[in-house]
């Protein structure tokens, strides 16, 4: 199930998070802990975690005043890293483990 | 010469040291009670037959086989002060995932009984405790929240090794029933742990306002451990979760975990791992399982089987985990197919019609035509909705500040300047942004209006198309997405971009993203200039400003962006009823953000333009201002513009809101004044200067910073200049052919 959220992301497109979970048949909520696992173990990240550390506060959080978050606290956003998209390529080349 | 049960005599005491065998026969024995460090007496033992041994005040019949697979230390009775106690009480421990209600399951089975204090060496709070059932003293320990047992956190790393080093008599886990298929990860891997686990199932209360129906007989059946539903915050199911755990530790319930499996391609490799380590793991770590977490690549035992192994044989060790590094995959991804199963055996009726709403919104709202024109459509309600209810009563505030502002010239009449100071400067200028507190009200309501119902995740999805038009296919699109909302956090989030250039790229076009501040500004005086067609004025020029980051994208690509190509998966959240509060506050907020602005910069900077446009003489077009703008205004012609109007755009470098205090300070009551001396074409033109001119100090601030270039700043500030000097030259050149 993991390497099919790889293998999805590595095949481009942006997708939501309720589109892909019924794509692979599961639950969103479930998709988002396979996320997050995924995230810990370093093949994606989020990018939202990510423009948290930018911001001058650290964390995303709609200041008053400041509006800059826009959607993003409340929509999060994954990308592959370098190891997700080299794990692709490790199963293409060996799909058996 | 290693001890085990089988070899002790009749009458004989030992402590239970180590447990050998497959996984599933530990668990067997562990479920009898059989865990590291527990004393045994063996009460009799004949040549057939099975042993009697005596273990937490039961007598347990074992055959010898399994009693050879208990190795043991002998230790004379003399030692104890008291023989083996009938109920010498039992160690629990408390796990599961943060927010799971387990403090409250905590507090409701200990009450007073209970120590707070820290683990040893760490900041982790450690909470433990008693309760007594029966005549049975419990001791509980609540384990710090944890997703799993990995080591990606200093939590998780002090429950598995609570569990794995204190070897608890039970692990309760807790899991929160409206969240089951996320919380069973930890159950997952809780259960390839020795100690016997009872399911604590939480928070059934919530699960059903979801419209989650869970049947616990089911879970129990699937999973094979005891299953006790609970509702913790309204003190529901203590008592059976009690009675489960006495039953559970007494064996009076049956106990046949079903584990998550791996791979049949993994199980050879695992057993290869296990054999080269057997000899070198820990006494109180399974051997089977530090192989497992080997495979998942586990960092903190890597490092200490690297340790304990010899070198040559820890390289081969290693040579096999590397090339097999993406087993974790297989693994966890088994894991969570497990939970799914589960999930599935036991959840009757999952709730859907939120989801079922949002998914058919979705098809017609992230649609990558329908979606976009929807888009534009929402924006231009919210400007229309903007004009309607807030320019008339800004109009009547105007009117007000205004007849305020003549009464207080007569009032401060001596020296002459007081009063023009007050009712020019202060009352002029900051006065007359204030009478905008409507407009921006409304504005803000909106926009707030949009983001609690969950449109604005979509308005973010959409951009992710627009800015693959712009050939941005990587994550720019996230910090351009933030620019919407302010153009400081959108450049400062260029840094998770990772290719430099593309960083740049991005930091350039992000100051010609339309902040909030400039369409409030634009919202404020299209009116002025068009009236009624005012949200059409402002619409289309969003719409153009849109236009002109798409050119300058497709510009900067064609000469200097890296083709990135990089996929997201972004989160949609549900749609929901607004709730009027969350807005009320958001507007609330800021709008008490802009009046600390306005009590600030906007008054500080009216201050400034006053002094300067009436001294030395009292006269605007001798005053300092008025020689200067003279001097500008070549440049202000050619826009059509009087050098006041020009003067008031410049006066937004510091903050936006500027060229509104800025023209209230030079012209009084703008409404009247401004139409009269700035052509329509003259006032689209400056409409579109105030859209592309540099956003705010702040911004290139901003752009400095993450640059580290005062040359590319220079460049940023000169393009904006240009861009947005043309543009407005262009449109007052055209605009007066008609």
């Amino acid at each position: 199930m993991l390497r099919k959220i790889l293998t999805r992301l590595a095949a481009g497109g942006t997708v939501s998070t309720g589109g892909l979970a019924l794509e692979l048949g599961i639950v969103p909520t479930a998709l988002e802990a396979m996320l997050a696992r995924l995230a810990a173990l370093g093949y994606v990240e989020e990018l939202t975690a990510a423009l948290a550390a930018a911001c001058p506060d650290g964390e995303l959080k709609s200041c008053a005043g400041c509006a800059g978050c826009g959607p993003f606290p409340k929509a999060r956003v994954w990308s592959l890293t370098a190891h997700g998209r080299g794990a692709v390529t490790r199963s293409v080349l060996s799909p058996s483990v | 010469m290693e001890l085990s049960a089988a070899d002790l005599n009749p009458g004989e005491y030992a402590k239970v040291r180590k447990l050998t065998g497959g996984r599933n026969y530990i668990a067997r024995l562990a479920a009898l009670g059989f865990t590291i460090g527990v004393p045994i007496k063996v009460m009799r033992k004949n040549a057939s037959g099975p042993m009697l041994v005596s273990l937490r005040g039961t007598l347990i019949a074992l055959g010898y086989g399994e009693a050879a697979g208990i190795q043991v230390n002998r230790f004379e009775a003399a030692e104890e002060t008291s023989p083996i106690p009938g109920n010498a009480g039992y160690s629990i421990a408390l796990a599961g995932q943060p927010n799971v209600g387990k403090s409250t399951v905590f507090n409701l089975l200990t009450g007073m009984n209970q120590h707070v204090g820290n683990w040893t060496g760490k900041t982790v709070d450690q909470k433990s405790g008693s309760f007594v059932y029966g005549k049975t003293e419990y001791k509980i320990v609540d384990l710090p929240g944890s997703y799993s047992l990995s080591a990606n956190s200093e939590e998780e790393l002090i429950a598995r090794e609570y569990i794995l080093t204190e070897h608890p008599d039970l692990v309760v886990a807790v899991v929160d029933a409206a969240t089951l298929e996320r919380n069973l990860y930890l159950v997952a891997e809780l259960l390839l742990l020795p100690a016997p686990v009872l399911l604590a199932l939480n928070m059934m209360d919530v699960a059903e306002k979801e419209g989650i129906k869970i049947e616990p007989a089911v879970l129990e059946k699937a999973i094979g451990i005891p299953v006790v539903p609970m509702s913790a915050s309204r003190g529901q199911g203590v008592a059976e979760l009690k009675a489960a755990i006495e039953a559970m530790l007494q064996r009076k319930m049956p106990y046949q975990p079903n584990r998550p499996t791996i791979l049949p391609t993994h199980q050879p490799i695992l057993d290869s791992i296990e054999d080269m380590i057997a000899a070198y793991v820990p006494e109180t770590y399974p051997t089977d399982w530090v192989a497992l977490k080997l495979l998942e690549g586990d960092e903190v035992l890597s490092a200490l089987m690297k340790s304990r192994l010899p070198e040559e044989e820890w390289k081969t060790v290693d040579a096999t985990l590397y090339k097999h590094e993406d087993a974790v995959l297989d693994i966890a991804g088994a894991r969570y197919q497990w939970t799914g199963r589960m999930v599935r055996a036991a959840v009757v009726e999952p709730s859907i019609s939120r989801a079922g709403f949002t998914t058919r919104a979705d098809r017609v709202l992230t649609h990558p035509i329908i979606g976009i024109a929807v888009l534009f459509l929402l924006m231009g309600g919210v400007f229309a909705l903007t004009f309607s209810i807030g320019a008339p009563i800004q109009k009547y505030l105007g009117l007000f500040i205004g007849g305020f502002g003549n009464v207080v010239r007569g009032w401060a009449s001596s020296p002459p300047w007081l009063g023009e100071l007050l009712a020019g400067g202060v009352l002029g200028g900051l006065g007359m942004v204030l009478t905008f507190l409507p407009i921006l009200a409304i504005f803000y309501f909106a926009l707030g209006l949009l983001e609690d119902t969950g449109y604005m995740a979509r308005a973010a999805y959409l951009s992710d198309r627009l800015m693959h038009l712009m050939g941005l296919h990587g994550k720019s699109f996230m910090p351009i997405v933030l620019g919407f909302g302010c153009n400081v956090p959108a450049v400062l989030g260029t840094r998770i971009i990772e290719s430099k250039k593309s960083r740049l790229q991005t930091a350039l076009l992000v100051p010609f993203v339309p902040c909030s501040a400039r369409l409030a500004v634009v919202s404020i005086l299209a009116p002025l200039f068009f009236g009624p067609n005012a949200f059409l004025v402002t619409w289309g020029l969003v719409g153009a400003n849109m236009i002109i980051l798409v050119g300058l994208g497709l510009i900067l690509h064609r000469f200097a962006f890296e083709d990135e190509h990089v996929a997201f998966i972004m989160e949609l959240p549900l749609y929901h009823l607004p709730n009027i509060k969350t807005i009320g506050l958001y507007v609330w907020h800021n709008l008490i953000d802009f009046l600390k602005k306005a009590g600030t910069i906007i008054l500080a900077a009216s201050l400034v333009v006053w002094a300067l446009s009436y001294f030395p003489t009292g006269n605007i077009a001798t005053s300092y201002l008025g020689l200067f703008g003279q001097w500008l205004e070549p440049l202000s012609r050619l826009l059509g513009l009087p050098w006041q109007v020009f003067i008031a755009l410049l006066t937004s470098f510091a903050a936006k809101e500027n060229t509104v205090a800025t023209l209230a300070v030079l012209y009084g009551d703008i409404g009247v004044e401004l139409p009269a001396v700035v052509s329509a074409a003259a006032a689209l033109g400056l409409l579109a200067f105030q859209m592309l001119f540099i956003p705010c100090v702040g911004t290139i601030a901003a752009i400095k910073q993450e640059t580290k270039s005062i040359k590319w700043t220079i460049f940023s500030v000169g393009l904006m200049i240009f861009l947005s000097f043309g543009a407005a030259f262009a449109i007052y050149q055209i605009g007066s052919l008609f």
